[in-house]
């Protein structure tokens, strides 16, 4: 359960990482590849090294639709429908491999914001990625 | 048995060498116990756990933080050989502490958030966490090796 304040900062603190989207999804998309291998079969079709235009703007349209999220989580079914049918009917990734990219999302974020990644934010981050990846799950099966 | 390259065992000791035990720790544990507070169950003898202010500041919370990553030397000292190394503290959190394993799988993310926050992009690569990662989850096994 995500608290007002909960929701108030999460919002905050996306809205704020919105104009370097494409670099903390790339850091989280690099971080997910080098300790969870596995995770890079889902990408043979793009050119995954650092810095690369597709690892760049692949991070930066991750980040904006959570940035996206944040913006009414209460609405977040209706927020996420068109993601919801994309990963389900056809890019079927195995939603075990959300967990590692939350994971990895949080040690990004870390890495940024150093201080102001707070227990407090630490666990409401940690809450609202929960959410959201399994609200992309829903219409799996 | 693990297999660590040269990278890998230099990653692990160069971080390790930046780590304060006595700060790392006591942060770790306590974002443990916020973050996921059903984990508070193994510590109804820490006294005043009841809002993130009292966790942080509990003094049980901070030296047990100390110890469990004070323990972690002994990996880092015994790479070739965690299992063995952890074989009796596993059997304790087993038989004794009754602890769900994946605490420690918890934990461990919990103690790399606040390395990373610490040490920054620069110092916490991806390599450096992946070697990172690698060494907390042979760790992490080797705890859970002995319960049955």
């Amino acid at each position: 359960m995500l608290s007002k304040r909960e929701k108030d900062l999460i919002k905050e603190i996306w809205e704020r990482l919105t104009p370097v989207a494409a670099e903390i999804g790339a850091d989280a998309l690099l971080r997910m590849f080098a300790s969870y291998p596995g995770t890079k079969t889902y990408f043979s079709h793009l050119d995954i090294s650092p810095n690369s235009s597709h690892l760049l703007a692949h991070g930066k349209k991750i980040v904006l639709a959570i940035a996206e999220g944040a913006q009414d989580i209460s609405q977040l079914t209706v927020t996420l429908a068109p993601l919801q049918t994309l990963h389900a009917y056809q890019l079927r990734i195995d939603p075990r491999n959300f967990k590692l990219l939350s994971h990895t999302m949080l040690v990004s974020l870390a890495c940024y914001l150093g201080d102001e990644f707070t227990p407090v934010a630490h666990a409401a981050m940690d809450k609202y990625l929960s959410a959201f990846a399994a609200v992309l799950a829903e219409k799996y099966r | 048995m693990v297999e660590w390259t040269d990278a890998e065992r230099k990653a692990i000791a160069s971080l390790w060498g930046k780590i304060d035990v006595g700060e790392i720790g006591p942060q770790a544990l306590a974002r443990l116990l916020i973050v996921y507070p059903w984990s508070q169950r193994y510590f109804k003898a820490f006294g005043d756990l009841s809002t993130n202010a009292a966790i942080m500041g509990n003094p049980k919370v901070a030296q047990h933080g100390k110890t469990v990553m004070g323990g972690l030397e002994n990996a880092v000292k015994n790479l070739d050989n965690i299992k063995q190394t952890y074989a009796k503290l596993s059997v304790m959190h087993s038989e004794k502490l009754h602890v769900d394993p994946d605490n420690f799988r918890v934990l461990a993310e919990c103690i790399s958030l606040c390395v990373a926050a610490k040490f920054g992009p620069s110092v916490f690569t991806a390599d450096v966490q992946e070697a990172w990662q690698k060494f907390l989850a042979v760790v992490v096994s080797a705890l859970g090796r002995q319960y049955h």
